[in-house]
């Protein structure tokens, strides 16, 4: 005898069915969105490492404060634990921190390869550094370890840590403005070849635009030797006896303010060149 | 029988009107075989495989459309109106590359407008190492 099927159930099946696929369709531009950015993906699990480091030391103050104030064995070791689980939470920041500024060079495109090379190096060796540090944590340790412990992340962090963290937030800088200073150039060069077959094919006159492009041309070089100055200033950073890294870093990058008024004018000198050669055509 | 006689009977019409009344059956038996046939279509798709092929035809369908609608609302971007005293060419005499380099230099002008040279939003994190107690 031939089994029947309700009608219903059919239809039960294929509205779940093509629900499914719904589903399926929607969440690849959920997946596709995360493979967008590595960067803003690195900067939220940061931002959420600081979330958790800030309740982690919230919940330390306050133990320890219990424990101040009643020095009983068990408040002592609810404080360690909370201590622990603070510095664990601590170090956490900083490496979240570090793979933000990794993943942000990767994106840079006005690095070049040894540029990233040299800086990515740099922060991969610190990056492991405190890796290594956290796993030397150890549930069992007594309070007296964790203060070690918590000693030596700070000596770190207070000498060769912040070289490392400025010199990759330079390069980011500086790739950023030599990125855009190229892809300037670029459609230069295209608003050239425009204007050079046009010139030749008796369409356009050379003048003004020949005079234009020098002036054109000597923003380009003002942009170089900006570029030039501001990687000499950041050289001091290794110097012996250089002042704090982050001071290196504000007088390092203050070329880019003028950089940036620079890289204004080259667009707005391209878009009325542009607009010329379209009026005249 | 005279030539005029022949020549009348054959132009007048038949009285009983036989060649319409067999086109009218014809096309009437046409008709009906093609009724016959697309009801037999549609209870066959009412009734077998074939109505779940359609359904998931219809989903797939489905699907293409979200998707062309999806994609159609992610790539609109909302441009702000931008102030400019340099007079704007008229379309006409717009060439098609001079218009993609242009649009190239008003992308190129929001990301100048965006630099932030101090990185303020990757400010190293600040800690109170002062732990000991």
């Amino acid at each position: 005898m031939k089994k029947t099927v309700p009608r219903s159930g059919i239809w039960l099946r294929q509205t779940l069915t093509t629900a499914f696929f719904i589903f399926i369709f929607l969440s690849s531009f959920r997946v596709a969105n995360a493979q967008e950015s590595s960067f803003e993906a690195a900067y939220q699990d940061y931002v959420q490492a600081q979330t958790v480091y800030s309740r982690a030391d919230l919940d330390y103050q306050k133990a320890k404060s219990f424990y101040l104030k009643n020095q009983t064995l068990a408040l002592k070791d609810d404080a360690r634990n909370k201590t622990l689980i603070m510095l664990r939470a601590r170090d956490e920041v900083v490496k979240t921190y570090l793979t933000v500024l990794k993943s942000k060079i990767l994106e840079t495109n006005g690095l070049n390869q040894t540029e990233k090379d040299t800086v990515l190096g740099k922060v991969d060796s610190e990056l492991l550094w405190y890796k290594t540090h956290g796993e030397s944590y150890k549930d069992s340790d007594s309070l007296e370890n964790l203060f070690n412990k918590s000693q030596e992340v700070e000596t770190r962090y207070k000498t060769d840590t912040p070289i490392i963290f400025y010199d990759a937030l330079f390069n980011i800088s500086f790739g950023e403005v030599v990125e855009l200073r190229l892809d300037h150039e670029d459609l230069f060069t295209s608003i050239k070849e425009t204007l050079d077959k046009n010139v030749a094919e008796g369409k356009l006159e050379p003048d003004p635009f020949t005079r234009w492009q020098r002036d054109v041309d000597s923003v380009i070089y003002s942009l170089q030797v900006n570029e030039v100055n501001a990687k000499k200033e950041m050289a001091k950073l290794y110097a012996e006896g250089s002042p704090l890294p982050s001071k290196i870093f504000t007088s390092a990058v203050e070329p880019f303010l003028y950089s940036t008024a620079l890289l204004k004018q080259f667009n707005s000198f391209l878009s009325e060149l542009l607009i010329s050669i379209n009026t005249q055509l | 029988m005279t030539d005029i006689q022949n020549q009348s009977e054959l132009q007048s019409p038949n009285p009983a009107g036989e060649p319409n009344a067999d086109i009218i059956s014809k096309s009437k038996a046409f008709l009906s075989k093609r009724k016959e046939a697309l009801s037999r279509l549609f209870s066959e798709i009412r009734s077998r495989k074939l109505f779940k092929v359609f359904v998931v035809l219809l989903g797939i369908i489905l699907l293409i459309v979200v998707g062309t609608i999806f994609s159609v609302f992610r790539n609109k971007t909302v441009s702000l109106p931008v102030a400019s005293t340099t007079p704007q060419s008229t379309p006409e005499t717009e060439a098609p590359e001079v218009d993609e380099t242009e649009t190239k230099l008003k992308a190129l002008k929001d990301r100048v407008f965006g630099l932030e040279v101090y990185q303020r939003r990757l400010s190293p994190p600040v800690f109170d190492f002062k732990i000991s107690f």
